[in-house]
Parts: structure tokens; sequence; C-alpha cells
């Protein structure tokens, strides 16, 4: 897959290449330190990056996003693969040659308190690494420092401080003079400005922007804020569960994302927009367990489309439009260059063969079986993602459905009987808010569950904010959804009048 | 899989009504300062704004504005000493909650009033299953039967989309995930049914996909159970997609007030302005973001006049005097010397506009 990524880069060669890296966790217990299981942090991940270029890799806690950055820095130590820097193997270096390695990479932390040594002044966290490298030596450091400090918009005389006299920004500030000190090609910016105020943010973004300008650095800019990475890079990596789902040119990406989970993703992010419609994909439960994955595609038991083939078959790396590579089902049948196809967006011609019942129940009830128990500390979760967030948990939920059709799992793994007193109140949230479906579609069979209301088109009235008096007409507005017919062996998906008789 | 379809018509039915006159919640020029021995910290000095019944007000601000030291003051949970409530009054269910004591705050905390914290994992008990905490709450409030109470916790524990609740109850928190036990918070705090909950930065330590869950859960039930809600959080996303009304903190200090579509189209404060230009836009691809310049001064030495008018780009002499907060609109308050000038520049093109 090393091509044409992007029409500037695409002749010259990668900086970077990482081919199918794989870092897996082993987790021992019992008296014998027996190996009982693997956490799949990196489970095959293969990508290039240019030199100059911004690639952003996004994904929730847990998905490996920093055990990738740090491994490639090796940091952390690979299980498989191979990573190249400009035609070097980091993998097979040795000491020296690594350290060498590392004047042209470096990283920038997520935490701005942790990663300064709180007994070092500034000059010295800085300078250490100048001499280290033997680039200066001697006060001579300290005058490096003073000029770094100056170029990230610090006053020259703080060399003298300590970090903690510092508010998160500066610090931040002081972490990314550190890592241009050796002017490096190639920096690992590992949630760099998560942990900043947005003001701050955006003084932190414009700096790392700045610097990349002026000194022709390439970033692996690793963040779960999409606006952000947005903003900053020029292409995207998705990641789920240790691998890359979706690999883009940043605005492809956003405009058109191919893969389920990079639609349910980019939707699920609040839109500092009160007037603009919500259309919010909410994905049931959490991330599962990177111990026990689920089989073929890992995404399958939360995704809405998901198909038979999905369960049992991993799918690879395609590129399906140019410049962006996805991995899913959904388009092997597709011609290409291929159209998004969206959850609830146009009509999911599902193959007959492959569709059967089971398979739009969103949580595969044999998988999701929690196996996390025993000796797996906090601390272990947080080796693959510096989050104490990292989700250990995959949701757990009893056969109970099986037998009763007339339950159906609602937007959060739960499950509601539709004959539930509490869902008759009044003021309850309605069924039909929850589950985009009325209670009669319920009734029917899980099967319907992939029911979809389609967004309303935009109103002019809502732009007036005193103006409510259209509300009414609004709400009464038949809504579309497209659910699966029953009567045409649920081989297609027809779009059905919200009053019309089901 | 679900798809919800939200759109504002259902949250602006609140707010067109006035919601003094129907205010379960109003803080009354509050001041909480903290004594140390490196001075006095005004943390927050001088603030009034009132919550309706059904309401969600969100509290906006930088880091070191005031925010969580509000919701602090009024479900009394400030460390004293060094904090100390020195002026103003919290007016709730007719009283006023600055002036009653301990013991009677108590059966107001956790009861009629709630309160959700941002970190899920140290704000339960580690050696104690999610269950018995959330039944411990209950018996403190309510005169049930143990066996009740521990029916009350598994609905509870359902109603807040935990699966398997039954046997999820005699679960320890470590062997939850965040967005479980930000749930299981959820499930305490609303045991009770309270009248007002304050959540504290509810879904920041979460992921935006979790976040989602969570914050369609909490405006779930509130709709369910008419309950107000004080939403604390610096995200102007989920601002936007959840309040009400918006109160906007500096420096301890409210700048501007307003309904949230008012404040997202016409921000009159510059600071207001100048959080929303910082914020990078999904939609598009800007050059380069604004920024704010310096950062929010420390609580110890606040500059006399207006506290925002070192890093406003507005400022001239008039700004040395104190800008008092004036209704520019109905419900609409700003306190700044320039609100006109600001207001008219920061007409903001609204995404729904353009696309």
């Amino acid at each position: 897959m090393s091509e044409e990524h992007s029409d500037t880069a695409m002749e010259k060669a990668p900086l970077l290449q990482v081919r199918d890296l794989k870092k897996y966790f082993p987790v021992r217990k019992g008296l014998f330190n027996r190996h009982v299981a693997d956490v799949k942090a990196i489970d095959g991940v293969t990508f290039d990056l240019y030199a100059n270029e911004t690639l952003g890799v996004v994904g929730e806690s847990g998905c490996g996003k920093t055990t990738l950055g740090r491994t490639i820095l090796r940091l952390i130590e690979p299980t498989e693969g191979s990573a190249h820097f400009e035609g070097q193997d980091i993998f097979g270096m040795d000491r020296k040659r690594l350290r060498d390695l590392r004047s042209d990479i470096q990283i920038i932390f997520q935490d701005p308190y942790s990663s300064l040594n709180p007994r070092q002044t500034i000059g010295n966290i800085i300078g250490d690494a100048l001499e280290l490298h033997g680039l200066v030596t001697g006060d001579a450091r300290f005058e490096r420092a003073k000029e770094l400090l100056e170029r990230v918009g610090l006053q020259g005389s703080y060399i003298n401080r300590y970090p903690h006299e510092f508010s998160g920004g500066q610090r931040q500030r002081i972490g990314i003079a550190r890592a241009v000190a050796l002017k490096p090609k190639f920096i690992v910016c590992d949630e760099a400005v998560s942990a900043l105020d947005v003001s701050v943010q955006a003084q932190v973004l414009n700096l790392l922007e700045d610097l990349q300008k002026e000194l022709e650095l390439s970033y692996l800019f690793i963040a779960h804020d999409l606006a952000v990475v947005r903003h900053i890079a020029d292409r995207v990596a998705v990641m789920y569960l240790g691998r890359i789902v979706e690999l883009s040119d940043c605005d492809d990406l956003f405009d058109q994302p191919l893969h389920p989970y990079t639609q349910a993703l980019l939707s699920a992010i609040p839109q500092p927009d009160p007037t603009k419609e919500r259309n919010r994909i909410l994905l049931p439960g959490d991330v599962p367990s990177p111990m026990a994955p689920p089989s073929g595609c890992h995404f399958h038991n939360r995704c809405p489309l998901a198909m038979e083939r999905c369960r049992h078959e991993a799918p690879g790396l395609v590129e399906l439009r140019k410049g962006h590579w996805a991995s899913c089902h959904l388009y092997d049948d597709e011609a290409q260059p291929v159209e998004a196809i969206r959850i609830g967006g146009r009509e999911v011609p599902l193959p007959a063969s492959e569709c059967s019942a089971d398979d739009t129940m969103s949580v595969d009830t044999h998988e999701t079986e929690a196996p996390f128990e025993g000796n797996l500390l906090d601390d272990d979760l947080e080796m693959f993602d510096g989050s104490s967030e990292g989700d250990p948990q995959p949701l757990e939920i009893p056969p109970i459905l099986g037998d009763k059709p007339g339950m159906i799992l609602g937007p959060f793994g739960e499950i509601i009987d539709p004959e539930d007193s509490y869902l008759d109140l009044s003021d309850a949230p309605s069924l039909e808010t929850l589950t985009g479906m009325t209670p009669a579609d319920l009734q029917k069979s899980t099967v319907e569950r992939i029911g979809i209301v389609e967004p309303e088109p935009e109103t002019d009235s809502f732009t007036n904010a005193d103006d409510t008096a259209d509300l009414p007409a609004l709400q009464k507005k038949p809504k579309e959804r497209v659910s699966l017919d029953e009567t045409d062996s649920f081989k297609t998906l027809a779009t059905v009048d919200e009053d019309e008789p089901t | 899989m679900t798809r919800l379809t939200r759109s504002c018509d259902n949250r602006q039915a609140v707010s067109v009504t006035d919601p003094n006159s129907l205010a379960i919640l109003e803080i009354e020029d509050l001041k909480t300062y903290f004594y140390t021995d490196i001075g006095v910290a005004r943390a927050v000095d001088g603030i009034s704004f009132s919550i309706g019944k059904g309401e969600t007000v969100g509290v906006v601000g930088e880091s070191g504005c005031g925010k969580s030291v509000t919701a602090m003051s009024i479900i009394g949970l400030i460390p004293k000493p060094p904090g100390e409530i020195v002026g103003g009054a919290i007016h709730f269910g007719g009283r006023d909650l600055t002036k009653i004591s301990e013991k009677e705050l108590r059966k107001v905390r956790g009861n009629s009033i709630s309160m959700i914290f941002q970190e899920p994992m140290s704000s339960l008990n580690p050696v104690y299953t999610v269950g018995d905490q959330i039944i411990e709450g209950i018996l403190v409030h309510q005169d049930l039967h143990p066996r009740e109470a521990r029916a009350l916790a598994i609905e509870m524990l359902k109603k807040v989309g935990i699966p398997a609740a039954e046997s999820r109850v005699d679960e320890y928190p470590h062997q939850m995930s965040g967005g479980m036990r930000q749930r299981v918070m959820i499930a305490m705090a609303l045991a009770s049914e309270p009248l007002l909950l304050i959540a504290d930065e509810p879904t920041t330590a979460l992921d935006v996909t979790i976040q989602a869950q969570i914050l369609e859960l909490i405006n779930g039930l509130q709709k369910e159970a008419g309950m107000s809600v004080l939403l604390i959080t610096h995200d102007l996303g989920v601002v936007a997609e959840t309040c009400d009304r918006v109160v906007v903190m500096y420096a301890g200090k409210v700048a501007e007030m307003a309904d949230v579509r008012t404040l997202f189209s016409k921000p009159s404060h510059p600071y207001t302005g100048a959080l929303f230009r910082s914020l990078p836009d999904i939609s598009s691809r800007e050059s380069e973001l604004a920024t704010i310049p310096g950062m929010v001064p420390s609580a110890f030495e606040f500059p006399e006049g207006c506290r925002f008018r070192a890093r406003c780009g507005y400022a001239t002499d008039i700004c040395t005097q104190e800008p008092p907060l004036v209704e520019i609109a109905p419900q609409h308050q700003v306190a700044c010397h320039h609100h006109q000038k600001a207001a008219a520049e920061q007409l903001r093109t609204l995404a729904g506009d353009q696309s």
C-alpha cells in the first residue's frame, strides 16, 4: 500500500515505513507465571509516513495508538513486524545506533506534569539531550536552551526554573522545546494537546504547525480529539482494537468516512453549534478487551451493518478510493472508487446469503463473554494506553434475548422489555426516541433493530432563537425510516413511512 | 444499534418560560474564598445565576475559572479550612444552603441535590461493591428495608443501561470500564430522585462514543424525571448539545450568561468570542487558530477592574473599572464595557446557515 498516498508525496520515498507491526503484551498468572493470554495492543499495522507530513492517529482508549507511537520509537520492543526510518531498520539496531537515531526521532508526551523531571531545571532538561548527542557542550548548551525556549514562546531566563513553576501549557511548550532541540526529522506527538484548555491548545497547535514549516518536520499525531486532528493532519489513520480500520487524506476521511466505525466516531463528536441537527450514531457497549478481541472483523459486534462474513473473516486494508484505504467487507463487491455506505444513509443492499436474522444483532452473545479476571492489574492496562480509562471490559449480554423475542437491546446494550411499565410513563423517553422504532416494530423481531431515523432537513426557522411557532409543525413531520422488510426475506432494505403500518 | 435524532426544539421548550419564576436554585452574589499561607484565593467572587425546574444550565470556562468551586459551594463540599463561603446566598427549597447546619445540609446533599464527579474511578470506593455503595446512599436518605434498597439499586442500574444488572450489582468498581463506572455514579446520584443534578465534567475522562452514550442517558433520564441539571464542562460542543442556558465564567466571575442559541450565535463578551474562535472546526480546515494570549490569572492576584482586560483585544482605559453584569437582551447578561462593539464583531455565522 505504498504507491500513492497523496499527490504531493507520491514521488518521494517514505520517511518511515511500518509493516505489519504487532505488539502483544503477555498476561501471566498463577504460581508458575503461566502465559495465559496476550493483550494484542497492536495487531498488524502497516503505514507509510512521508517527509514534512502529519499523519493523525485517532481511536478510543485501548485501541493501541499510544503503543504504536512508542513501539516505533522502540521505547517498547515490538513482537513482530518491521519499521524502517530512511531505509534503516529501527528494530534491528543495536543500542548505540538506536541512540543516534533518536536524535532524528523524538516524542512529545501527553502529560506535561509527569514528563518533565521535577528535580531538574529547564536548562538541564533541554540541554542534557544536546550534550548527550554531542551537539553542544558546556555552557553553550544553556545558550541553545535559551534560544529554544524563546522559539517556543517562553522567556529565555526560564532556564533556571523548575517544572513546577510552570502551567500546563507552558510545560507542554518546554516538552516541545526538548523534542525539537536535536533538530529531529520526525516527532511522535502522543496526545500532545489533550490535557490543555482550548485557548492554550490553540496556541500549542499553532506552535507545532509553525515548527513543522520551519524545521520540515513530520509528525505522527496521536489524539482522540477528531477536531484537532482535522485541523493539523494531512492524513488520518483510524484505529480500532490494534488495527487500522481506515487510512485516508484528511478531507476525504471527514467527507466520506467509509468504515462504519469512523462514521460512528465522527457522529459522536459534540458540535459547538446548538442549531445543528444532531444525527448521532450510538454504538452499543464499549470497546472489547484487546485480550480477547472478537473474531473476524474486530468491530463486528458493535457494527450496525455487520454481516455473517464479518464474524469469520478479517477484512484487509484496501484502497477503495484514491488515497483512501479502509478495511470493511461492506465494500467487497463494490466497484471502485466506492461511495461511502452510511449507517442509515442510503439503502444498503445486503446479499441474502450473508444476512441472517442474527447478524443485525449488534452484540454477539458468544464472543463477548468477559475474559477479564485474575491478575491483570490496571497497571498492565496502562501499558498499552497511557490512560487509565483503558477499557478492559466487554459488554456482557445474557442469552435471554433468544428466548424472548419480545425483548430488544437498547442503545446501551441494556435489555428493554417493550411491556415494561416504565416505558408507559408520559415523561419517559419514548421507545421511539431510544431506538428509532415504534413498539410495534420492536415486537416483531430483533432483526428490525437496524431501524433508523433519517435526518430531518435543516430548517431556517431554527436559526431564529425566539421563533418557536414552527416547532410543532416540524415535530409532526413524518420521519422516514429504513428497516428490514420481512416480506422480502430480509433481502432488501426498504424505506417505510412512519405512520404506515408495517 | 440506534440512531437518535435530536433537535433543539424539545430543549427549547423549557427555557422560553422565565426561569426565575420556576427557579429551584438561586445563587446570589456567591463568594467562596480560600485562605492559604500565601494569600487569599478568590476562587468564586460574586456570582449570581439561577436554575429553573427541568432546565439544564451549563457552566463553561477555562481551568481555574471557578467552575468546580461553584459546584462544591452549592453542595456544601468546600474543604473548610482553607475554603469558606464568605458572602452571598444559595437559595434552594426555600432555604439558604450557606446558612443551614451541617446536619441539615446532609439531608439535602445526595438527596434533593446529587452530584456526579469527573473521575468515576476515584469517586467510587474500590473496596465495596457498586451495589453496596448505591444501597448505602438509598438507606441514608430513604426509609426502606435493605432488601427494597437492593431492588431499587438493581432497578437504577438497569435504568442507566448496565447489562445484567442483577449480577453486576455485586461487582467491584475495578471490574467495570470507565463508561460503566460513570453510569454507576449516575445511578447512585439518581437513586434518590434529586431535584437538581450537578454534573462536574461528567464525560471529560471518557471517549467520544462513550460520552455520546452518557450524554444521551443524562438527557433521557432528565426528561423522564423533570430534574434540573447543572453541567460543568469546558467542552463547548457538549454545552451546545445539552444545555438550555449557559453561564460563561472567567476568573471567578460571570462574564456572560444567555440561552444557548443566543450565546452561540451572538457572543457578546470578548472572552466568549475568543473561546469560540480558538476551537478547531471539524467541518472545515482553517489555516491558523485564533488564540487568547496569556492565561487565566491566578486566583491570588486577580487584577482590579475587568479581569479579562490583560488578554482582551478591546481593552481600553475604562476597563480598569469593574464592568457590571448588564442585561443587553431578555435573559442575556454581559459584564463588559465594550459589549456592543464585541457583539457586533463576533456575530457568528452558524454552520447551519453555511451548509
